[in-house]
């Protein structure tokens, strides 16, 4: 309608038109801006007195260490119910909700102990899981990471089905916040959605898997064996990151499988793994293997042969001194500088003179470093 | 028809077609940009970098921080490298031959001493006069490398070279980074298993009048100074509204020089920085993007919404002129040295949009901005404006100026919130109102002297831009009389520095 009406005006009326739209747009773009900002300020601010009430309740009730404990605590949960039975519209109550549990969230990362039990029994009693819960089964997939989050944050273990379900998720933040909930709540057990993930588990949540379960019992995964012949290279690789983490010196001819891995990263993996898994037999295995191999894994090796390399390897990494690239000699010239002296390696590459000037600065800078913090 | 009439059209008709063009492509990257930011915001929400912040198993990281003739705050500069919460790093510190005691500062404060040390010269450089490291066990990671002037690209070749972590981050001395800043730049390296990420950058905010303490922002402030306060609208505007947009479609030519993080084997086999230009991050980004066409395997250059490192805009005409200048000419050294790009199918969508992007509307935008002017003068001279139609045309322009820089403020509003007291959107809103009178003009009077000195080849030279630093006003928040006295400073060292620094 407006489009009729505009072609039928001439083109300095059409310009004017627009102009005055634009400059409206502008107008109003700078009043929204501008009053947005206050009134967002305004919210924080009101957001911020509620929590600052609701975290020094929370205070009150777990550290108050006289008779009155039980009192507040359940005055508390009235106050709660007050909340809900006063007739306050959803939305407020919901969001007061979630304050108290972002409180409580906030709080769980400075408690341990005692403390930390009647956080969870707080989180408990004021149903709060409900709450969470209803996130998870929600369709947005921020909200779902918020409920999985929350339940396993407060250690809430009634809804793992349906957290253990997401570990597969489609939605990539869902999925990688289910894995790592549900080893929050069983430990090295929860790692048993490795047996069924088809995507690829990224480098970071490796990373942080691995963090979680080092400030866990010591318990030693199970199923790492099956997890190596994972269709999955990426659990192949996170199973040899764990088999390296719990010294699963029983999988070594399983690692040893993996060195042959058509994935580069694998191989590097396996290799790495040796540092801490080996027998009699790896060091030679490990010289053969550097033959067949790219650049890539052959610095990988040689990282392993620095602290596994013993006399048998001199001969063979002599051979390689002369041949190789710079950062590679360098490699070797620091494992042959533990197990010979220096003099001989630099016998060694006596007819190569430059060869010999480089091998020289490798050597004065190893063994400054060696002196430098000792 | 006569040629003067077909001229008229011509100019007239296709600078208004070229008009409608960059508004239509600003209002999509625009649009897309604010959708991916949002979703950015969303996503990383929940990741709880402290978890990892102390873990062994992070990446190992090379911080590489050239320096030259930066005596005033070079030790403060370090130490608040120092700040920075990660658990697996080293600190080069690359003193390009400064003629200052820049490095017998840095001596003196954190016990060096040099050592042997076996420099693997991948990338031609410069001769490296010695390597430092610290007696003192608290400074391990540092290690500082003296070397013989070679410029900006040259140092931080030597770095690369000298570098032993896996990933590189090349900063600007004295950035001041957030804390976490690190670990949410190795993120995405670690988060893509599909695609090898070669590199990633962050956004660069506007540093001056804000509070810093012990090498941390503690309190952001709107610049006071004007100048600077257009350039905090305008860096907010490219990183909100431009950058997203491209990093999503792995289209991003460029990574701040002043942050950005690198897979280092990468960076080395594609040749390292390239010497010759003023443009060097630029450069070495669109060479290590061919590198990776050229080898056919999966890779992208990725860009993090989140505030990361602050820097200092300058605060005098003369100093932004020059930086301006260097700008464009890096830029048209980059395009230039990769013209192969342009509209190559090959190169998919680096080859079809990122590249004709950046030449039609980062490298000649002031250019018909230019021819604009000159032919409404000669118009006008001829009585051949309808200075009706002329005057509406420019409420035009003008307005969707506007529009996009407060959008970008609004957008600034809803999801970072970096300025949270009451007047400072004002502020900002204000100097929105105030670019295009001025700045905007002379922004592009300065691109175009950048266009000139290429075209003439009568400079090739860095032209650094040197900022009085952190360090004298670490304490404190930097007072006006200071900022005058500041800006007196760095206009005198530039002039020095020009003179010496440039090849």
């Amino acid at each position: 309608m407006l489009l009729l009406i505009l072609v039928r005006w001439d083109l300095e009326a059409q310009l004017i038109f627009f102009a005055i739209l634009f400059i409206g747009a502008v107008s109003a773009i700078f009043f929204i801006a501008y009053f947005s900002s206050l009134l967002m300020q305004k919210k924080e601010d009101a957001i911020l007195e509620k929590r600052d009430e609701r975290e020094s309740l929370l205070l009150t009730i777990l550290f108050e260490e006289n008779s009155e404990k039980d009192d507040l605590l359940v005055g508390f949960k009235e106050f709660n119910i007050d909340v809900k039975g006063n007739g306050l519209r959803k939305g407020k109550r919901k969001m007061l909700r979630q304050i108290m549990i972002d409180e409580i969230l906030k709080m769980k990362k400075n408690l341990s102990g005692a403390g930390l039990e009647d956080l969870y029994k707080l989180y408990e009693e004021l149903r709060l899981y409900k709450d969470s819960y209803k996130k998870l089964t929600n369709n947005h997939f921020q909200l779902m990471v918020m409920g999985i989050r929350e339940l396993s944050e407060m250690n809430h273990k009634v809804y793992y089905r349906s957290i253990y379900r997401c570990t597969n998720h489609v939605q990539e933040d869902v999925r990688i916040e289910a894995q790592l909930a549900i080893v929050r709540l069983f430990g090295v057990k929860g790692l048993r959605f490795l047996s069924r993930v088809t995507y690829t588990i990224s480098e970071w949540q490796q990373m942080t898997l691995l963090y979680l379960l080092t400030n866990m019992k010591n318990e030693r995964p199970v199923d790492i064996e099956r997890w190596l012949d994972s269709k999955n290279d990426s659990v192949v690789i996170f199973s040899l990151r764990l088999a390296d983490k719990y010294n699963c010196f029983e999988l070594l001819e399983k690692i040893g499988h993996c060195l042959y891995h058509p994935n580069e990263t694998v191989k590097i993996q396996a290799v790495l793994c040796l540092k801490n898994i080996y027998n009699e037999n790896t060091e030679l295995e490990l010289l053969a293997y550097y033959q067949v191999v790219s650049k890539r894994v052959q610095i990988a090796v040689l990282e392993v042969l620095k602290s596994l390399a013993t006399q048998d390897s001199v001969f063979f990494l002599y051979k390689y001194l002369v041949s190789c690239e710079l950062e590679i000699r360098f490699s070797i010239v620091r494992i042959l500088n533990g197990l010979c002296e220096g003099i001989d390696i630099i016998r060694a590459v006596e007819k190569e003179p430059e060869i010999k000037e480089s091998v020289i600065q490798m050597l004065e800078q190893i063994n400054n470093e060696k002196l430098q913090y000792n | 028809m006569c040629w003067e009439l077909w001229f008229f059209y011509f100019f007239t008709y296709g600078i208004l077609i070229y008009s409608i063009m960059l508004i239509c492509i600003y209002l999509l990257i625009g649009i897309y940009s604010v959708y991916e930011n949002i979703n950015h915001m969303r996503k990383h929400e929940f990741t709880d970098y402290s978890m990892v912040a102390s873990s062994s198993v992070v990446p190992a990281i090379s911080i590489l921080a050239p320096a030259y003739n930066e005596s005033a705050s070079i030790v403060e500069n370090v130490r608040s490298l120092f700040s920075i919460y990660y658990n697996n790093l080293e600190l080069i510190v690359i003193n390009d031959g400064s003629k200052d005691d820049s490095l017998q500062k840095l001596i003196d404060a954190y016990h060096l001493v040099k050592v042997p040390y076996f420099v693997n010269e991948r990338i031609a450089t410069k001769p490296v006069r010695g390597v430092y490291k610290s007696t003192n066990a608290a400074y391990k990671k540092l290690t500082v490398v003296d070397k013989y002037n070679g410029g900006k690209a040259d140092a931080l070749n030597v770095g690369l070279n000298i570098a032993t972590k896996k990933y590189v981050t090349c900063i600007d001395v004295d950035c001041v980074l957030e804390q976490d800043a690190l670990l949410r730049m190795v993120k995405p390296f670690m988060s893509s298993p599909d695609k090898h990420v070669i590199a990633a950058g962050g956004v660069i905010r506007v540093a001056n009048s804000c509070e810093v303490r012990g090498g941390k922002i503690t309190k952001v402030h709107v610049p006071k100074n004007m100048l600077a306060r257009i350039q905090t609208v305008e860096y907010i505007r490219s990183f909100l509204l431009g950058r997203m947009a491209w990093s999503k479609l792995n289209g991003l030519l460029i990574i701040s020089g002043a942050f950005g993080m690198f897979d280092k084997e990468i960076a080395i086999d594609a040749g390292g920085y390239d010497t010759k230009t003023v443009g060097e991050d630029m450069e070495l980004i669109v060479r290590m993007r061919l590198y990776m066409e050229d080898a056919k395997r999966p890779y992208a250059v990725r860009y993090i919404s989140d505030p990361l490192c602050w820097t200092e805009v300058p605060t005098s005409y003369r100093v932004l002129w020059r930086q301006r200048d260097r700008w464009m000419r890096g830029t048209v050294e980059t395009l230039w040295t990769h013209k192969k790009m342009f509209f190559n199918r090959k190169y998919g969508v680096l080859g079809l949009f990122s590249y004709p992007y950046w030449v039609f509307f980062e490298f000649l935008a002031p250019i018909v901005e230019l021819l604009g002017w000159v032919f409404l003068i000669v118009y006008a001279v001829l009585g051949m404006v309808i200075w009706k139609f002329y005057f509406l045309l420019l409420i035009f322009i003008v307005s969707f100026g506007y529009l996009f820089s407060a959008s970008s403020i609004l957008i600034e509003t809803f999801t970072f919130r970096q300025y949270k007291e009451k007047r400072d959107v004002l502020k900002l809103l204000l100097a929105v109102l105030y670019e295009p009178v001025i700045f905007h003009l002379y922004v592009v009077a300065a691109a175009i002297r950048g266009i000139l000195k290429i075209l003439l080849k009568s400079e090739t030279g860095w032209g650094e831009m040197t900022r009085g630093g952190f360090a004298k006003k670490n304490e404190s928040v930097k007072s006006d009389e200071n900022q005058k006295l500041q800006t007196e400073t760095e206009e005198t060292a530039n002039h020095v520095k020009e003179e010496n620094h440039e090849k």
